[in-house]
């Protein structure tokens, strides 16, 4: 077809341009279904349409181009009001859609056409064929040829705020002018130089201030100083735009949802309306292409388990159609995700029944009810017996809470039943550079995350005491568990340290004191990631970053810590690593 | 002899495309826009633009809206254009050559196929 062989290059930017048409393509199948025949989304569909066409013969996937013009073609005939679009042919046009989106993922990876679309290709041209003779006489009555309200919104999935649907339509089609293309791995390694510079601007601050001290040298060491400050400066600046490069809107990951939300719907026979909130939110992209999979599995997890079936609704006093909120915010260098359903709710009684039974609860254990609800993020909780086509594949949520945690966040549910049930995320901006506190153990240095530290106090034996064989301290009126880092890393203990520190680790309303010898301060630290046969111990480590020294220190992974905790509560036993 | 091509589509496929069929104008450089709104600056921003490649389905200003532009401006009206069109459109790249244009390939096009073009209209 074509004279040249299309490089990997060219198949990633066609890629990468394809899913963008194809997300306009499933806004506009959904607004016409949900509002009836709608000129301006149509509109707004053909150019992505168009283009996509154009690409994909340009790159040689010749079927796909046809089947992409078939689609123009209905889209055309429905502009024309020559064709009304049923329940059934909204079907097959989403049934295309994704039989289109399969066959040029597939064909971009394999550089050829996999993937035929005749099938599809035969059902549409059926689909415009049928409808043409009858409706080509009922033409003057265009207008009133559009989707009848009453079906449209019976089986309604929305995906946003009726107002602003068709100028972000509109948004997946406007002008790139201005923008360049850089590969992902190129601002990761422009990231990592950042850091190595951060790494030897702390170095040459220590060397200015090495240099003060000596006689004779003190202006020299002035100039280099006030160097050093200047380079500080703009590296600072460097770093903040090159993170800010890094961010994408959470819209990313939000716009497959209504669609996805709208398949579940039909599939389980249930009427749900998704509302996206925030979607302009900015968050670091390697976060972005983590987040997808848990939030699939929780907005699975509301229609499946949450949102009741429509006669259920009416007859608890609710409207047929369910609910579900997932909205972003920016809460100063976090991004908190909710997804939130009318639904259900969570019966806090059969959680603890079933934890019981898992062995993941003591029956005489006095966990409050909120706490309790928590538990169904617990492995092994997801139970067998509830195993739907939708969610619960034996694949229960703790492997959302795993892969939330992986991106340093934390989950949480809110429940009221009969109401409904609230999962929140929160997550930081970036997983590139955290703000730190350096703490010693036993004349180590060691890396804890500044966002959970709640506090730290100096340690004062007479505080400690031991309850059921456990250090813990008293703050105010709470009595918080301690762990020593010494201990649980193995390292010598210092016998009668002069001076020892809690610091004071938060998560959720939970906490946990961390026993070091010294606090070093807070510095600003570049994550490098670890191999897992290094992090995998005991307690894991989030990372390690490198000191202006040229020391690596290693950053803790507050969450095992916490995990440690569950564990030794839960099962009535300490961990190994807690055994004094 | 070619020293500058305008190539104006809202496809960044179809930009990297350009790059690599035209790499044997050696010393052509090769200006990049993607709607019509943004050909327009960037006719005034580069001198010596010596034939333009133009998509008519664009976003923001289509091509045919550019082509009626520059058709009254004796500076650039006399700047050939090529018609980019794809399937389905045969009626805009009809208009286009009424209001002007040299010439039209239709995507899918081969590099040969552009080629030839632009030889054809270059050495007229």
């Amino acid at each position: 077809m074509s004279d040249f062989q299309a490089s990997p290059e060219l198949l990633a930017i066609y890629l990468e341009d394809a899913r963008q048409h194809l997300e306009a393509l499933d806004h506009c199948l959904l607004t016409l279904e949900r509002e009836g025949t709608d000129p301006e989304a149509v509109t707004a569909v053909l150019g992505p349409l168009h283009t996509l066409k154009g690409n994909s013969g340009m790159i040689g996937f010749a079927g796909i181009k046809d089947y992409v013009h078939r689609i123009e073609d209905v889209f055309a005939r429905v502009q024309e009001g020559a064709l009304a679009l049923d329940r059934e042919a909204f079907d097959r046009l989403f049934a295309g859609a994704t039989a289109l989106r399969d066959a040029i993922e597939q064909a971009s990876r394999e550089g050829r056409e996999v993937r035929s679309l005749a099938a599809e290709d035969a059902d549409l041209q059926r689909m415009c064929m049928s409808e043409a003779a009858p409706l080509s006489e009922a033409a003057p009555a265009a207008a009133s040829v559009a989707l009848p309200m009453s079906v449209a919104s019976a089986s309604a999935v929305s995906p946003a705020p009726a107002g602003p649907r068709p100028s972000r339509i509109e948004s997946h089609y406007t002008a790139r002018s201005s923008v360049v293309r850089v590969e992902f791995a190129q601002l990761d390694h422009l990231l990592n130089l950042v850091g190595e510079l951060i790494i030897h601007r702390t170095k040459l601050q220590e060397l200015g201030r090495a240099l003060a001290e000596m006689p004779g040298a003190r202006e020299a060491a002035r100039d280099l100083l006030s160097a050093v400050h200047q380079v500080a400066g703009v590296s600072q600046q460097l770093q903040e735009t090159v993170m800010d490069v890094r961010m994408l809107p959470i819209r990313h990951v939000f716009e497959r949802f209504p669609r996805l939300v709208r398949d579940l719907a039909r599939e389980t026979g249930k009427e749900i309306e998704l509302i996206l909130e925030g979607e302009g939110t900015r968050i670091d992209k390697a976060i972005i292409d983590e987040i997808g999979e848990p939030l699939v599995h929780l907005i699975r997890n509301s229609v499946d388990h949450g949102i009741e079936p429509p006669a259920l609704r009416v007859t608890n006093g609710k409207t047929p159609t369910g609910t579900i909120l997932l909205s972003a915010t920016q809460e100063s260098n976090h991004v908190v995700i909710t997804i939130m359903d009318d639904g259900a709710g969570i019966d806090a009684g059969t959680v603890r029944r079933k934890a019981v039974e898992r062995g993941l609860l003591k029956a005489d254990d006095a966990l409050s009810d909120r706490d309790v609800v928590q538990l169904i993020f617990s492995q092994g909780f997801s139970t067998r017996e509830a195993i739907t086509g939708v969610s619960g594949r034996g694949v229960g949520l703790d492997v959302v809470l795993k892969s939330i945690e992986r991106l340093n966040g934390l989950v949480e549910v809110e429940t009221v039943p009969g109401v409904g049930t609230k999962f929140i995320i929160q997550l930081p901006l970036t997983l590139a550079i955290i703000s730190a506190l350096l703490v010693d153990v036993t004349d180590r240095t060691y890396a804890i995350p500044l966002g959970s530290v709640v506090e730290s106090i100096q340690l004062r034996g007479a505080e400690v005491h031991t309850i059921n064989g456990r250090e813990t301290l008293r703050i105010r009126e709470r009595i918080v568990p301690l762990l020593r880092l010494a201990r649980l890393f193995g390292l010598p203990e210092k016998e009668q340290a002069e001076r020892e520190y809690a610091v004071i680790i938060g998560r959720g309303d939970k906490r946990v004191g961390v026993v070091v010898n010294r606090l070093r301060g807070q510095q600003e630290v570049v994550i490098k990631a670890l191999d897992p046969a290094v992090s995998g111990a005991e307690v894991a480590m989030a990372g390690a970053t490198i000191m202006g020294d040229g020391r690596v220190v290693l950053i803790l992974d507050v969450a095992s810590l916490f995990d440690g905790k569950r564990l030794a509560t839960l099962h009535g036993r300490r961990p190994p690593a807690l055994e004094a | 002899m070619l020293r500058k091509i305008l190539a104006v589509d809202d496809s960044a496929l179809i930009h990297q495309m350009y790059k690599l069929f035209l790499s044997r104008y050696k010393n052509c450089k090769l200006v990049s826009a993607m709607n019509g709104l943004e050909a327009l600056d960037k006719l005034g921003q580069e001198e010596g633009i010596d034939l333009i490649l133009l998509d008519i389905n664009m976003p923001v200003m289509n091509g045919l809206e550019f082509l009626q532009r520059i058709q009254k401006e004796p500076a650039y009206q006399t700047i050939p254009v090529i018609i980019i069109s794809t399937e389905g459109k045969e009626e805009d790249t009809i208009r286009g050559l009424k209001m002007g244009a040299k010439g039209y390939v239709k995507k899918p096009f081969q590099a040969s196929e552009l080629h030839g073009l632009i030889e054809k209209i270059t050495t007229a």
